[in-house]
């Protein structure tokens, strides 16, 4: 009965989670997002999810779940802040400082500054979501709501580099589901599943003009570079599975320590591209010199349909957290991501591509330390720092992902309450420190072999808050 | 494209300044089709006004009574892409020889992508002696301009006085 009880809780919560998930809207912010709780953030992700009744274990590390006594969830809400600046210049294929070009009433063929790209950064809300509940002894289910990857940049669509990106936003959304199996007080091990959706957009401009003049295809002609505007949007998504696995191993009482990894996992996301052309560029887009100056690249001004690879590369994770007393522990983090995999973006319509760019990224490794100090009995203070690499190259970095490393700076709190100490909320401040990311890249020939020369500033800030209820 | 266009105009235009020509002077021989190749180069917005060079043929006829010569077609091509996209308009146009050396082609209109040139008179040029009627620099409405035109009428014209 007792335990019938407690398991009609913890349907009972998970039937509140499915409500929240329902109406939230999941915007991710960064480029890999850091999948925790209000708590994980205030820690700087340190111990991963080994802390005690953490239930950021039903994805992060199963495994970790076989050490939770009661039914939690936890529902967080974490709002990102990005700033991102271009420091620098463009230039077109001739050489020159990039400039807009028109005619004016007269006929004349005039220029005209372009800007600095304003704010390349975003804002964004980004809903989590985690369920724990042990069965019986050995045995705990656990239910996630995360956003895996996201990253995003608005750039103004005048700006300087609006041949290399105007807006970008790749985000992950997955319901995942885990066991975990504890073999003794001492060991546990877990798995689970995930289904993701992911969603891509991605448009820029492409200066057909100066992609013209640079096909043999038609007279090596010197068009100026700069004239009128051709956005394309690429907007597109996909429903994949993925696995992940982990162990959690308590060799003292006051140690635990936790290895998990996440599967690749491969995505070909399929959608439509459409053509935002002023009057000059739909006629040339209408008369089949583009794929006359570049064969078998077919844009239509009409748009198509247009698909990409983008998989959500593995990662692995290996934590330690040591409880000092009943008041402090503190727990550090080594983490890895297989960026490598992810080696171009390359968009195709009908089995022809439209563009591919090298990125070649590099795996990343990620580093934190942080812990929790529990003050009273309602009051529990956190913070933590972390060092993230980023998988970036300098010889491939574009507007369109201006990433540099980072380190995070974390504050958190938790109050729980004297009248209902089964609930508790959570609060973190966690700001980002990213080193300039330098932007020193040459478009291809089919955008028009652009070059910029200069850096992105960035800053970031996430604020994050959380309700844990443990049933 | 829009420079292969106003490059076909030009020579339309030169063609129609011949057959001004034949107000004061006759084209022969009278009455006969001809056909004529050569190349043409046009600047236009379409081109940004980059100067395009195409090779263009005019096919016609030439009045009976010599007076003028009608040309009926104005085919563009070339190695160069926009050498395809040039479309003629205001077809057919008249060629009048001015004087044994000069000579117009009027109405000559055509379209480079989203350029449209003309209809305007082309002034050009006639050497017996080479067979090749010739124009340079002619500016159609539109901002575009014939800034060079070379072609040989087969059979070859003789323009008299």
């Amino acid at each position: 009965m007792h335990k019938n009880n407690r398991n009609m809780r913890g349907w009972l919560g998970l039937a509140v989670l499915g409500g929240v998930l329902g109406s939230g809207a999941v915007q991710a912010g960064g480029f890999a997002v850091p999948t925790f709780g209000t708590p994980g953030w205030g820690r700087a992700f340190a111990g991963g999810s080994l802390f005690a009744e953490d239930p950021s274990a039903a994805f992060n590390n199963p495994a970790a779940m076989g050490f939770i006594q009661n039914p939690v969830a936890q529902m967080s809400v974490h709002y990102a802040d990005v700033d991102i600046k271009f420091r620098g210049h463009a230039y077109d294929y001739q050489g020159e400082p990039m400039t807009h070009k028109q005619y004016d009433d007269e006929g004349n063929l005039v220029s005209s500054p372009m800007g600095e790209g304003g704010n390349g950064g975003f804002t964004a809300w980004l809903p989590t979501a985690f369920l724990v509940v042990p069965i019986n002894d050995q045995l705990s289910f656990g239910l996630s709501q995360v956003v895996p990857l996201g990253m995003r940049s608005t750039w103004d669509q005048d700006w300087v580099g609006r041949d290399f990106a105007v807006d970008t936003k790749i985000e992950t959304a997955g319901l995942a589901g885990s066991l975990s199996f504890k073999v003794n007080d001492e060991l546990a091990l877990g798995a689970g599943v995930i289904v993701q959706r992911t969603q891509g957009f991605v448009s820029q401009n492409i200066d057909l003009y100066a992609a013209a003049s640079q096909s043999p295809n038609l007279g090596d002609l010197q068009f100026p570079a700069g004239f009128g505007s051709n956005l394309i949007r690429v907007k597109v998504d996909n429903v994949s599975p993925g696995w992940f696995v982990g162990a959690a191993w308590k060799p003292t009482a006051s140690d635990t320590f936790g290895l998990n990894y996440h599967a690749r996992i491969r995505n070909k996301l399929t959608g439509k591209y459409n053509m935002y052309a002023d009057d000059a560029s739909q006629a040339i887009l209408d008369s089949g010199l583009v794929e006359s100056a570049y064969p078998g690249l077919i844009l239509k001004s009409g748009g198509a349909s247009a698909s990409a690879q983008m998989d959500v590369p593995a990662s692995a994770a290996l934590d330690w957290v040591h409880r000092f007393d009943d008041r402090f522990s503190l727990g550090t983090s080594l983490a890895w991501t297989q960026w490598s995999s992810f080696e171009d973006l390359t968009l195709k319509s009908h089995g022809n591509t439209i563009v591919s760019i090298p990125y070649n990224y590099r795996d990343t490794w990620m580093v934190s330390l942080g812990g929790d100090y529990r003050v009273t009995d309602q009051w529990t203070l956190r913070a933590g720092v972390a060092y993230d690499q980023t998988p970036t190259r300098d010889s491939t970095r574009d507007p369109r992902i201006p990433d540099g490393n980072r380190r995070f700076l974390s504050l958190g709190a938790s109050y729980r309450f004297q009248s209902l100490p089964s609930l508790s909320l959570d609060a973190a401040y966690s700001r980002q420190f990213v080193q300039d990311a330098r932007l020193k890249t040459e478009n291809q020939d089919r955008l028009g072999s652009g070059r910029l020369d200069g850096k992105a500033e960035s800053k970031g800030q996430v604020m994050s808050v959380s309700a844990t209820y443990q049933f | 494209m829009k420079a292969v266009q106003t490059f076909v105009s030009a020579t339309a235009l030169v063609l129609c300044a011949a057959a001004s020509a034949v107000s004061a002077a006759t084209i022969a021989p009278a009455g006969a089709s001809f056909t004529a190749p050569g190349t043409i180069t046009v600047r236009s917005p379409a081109s940004l006004q980059q100067p395009v060079t195409c090779n263009i043929t005019f096919t016609g006829k030439v009045a009976a009574n010599g007076s003028s010569a009608s040309i009926t077609s104005a085919t563009v091509s070339g190695s160069n892409s926009l050498c395809k996209v040039p479309q003629m308009k205001n077809l057919p146009w008249t060629l009048t020889a001015t004087s044994v050396t000069t000579g117009t082609v009027t109405g000559v209109a055509f379209s480079i992508l989203s350029s449209n040139c003309g209809p305007g008179t082309v002034s050009a040029a006639w050497s017996n002696a080479t067979n090749t009627l010739s124009a340079a620099n002619q500016a159609l409405s539109g901002n575009c301009t014939i800034t060079n035109l070379s072609v040989k009428p087969s059979p070859a014209f003789t323009v008299s006085p």
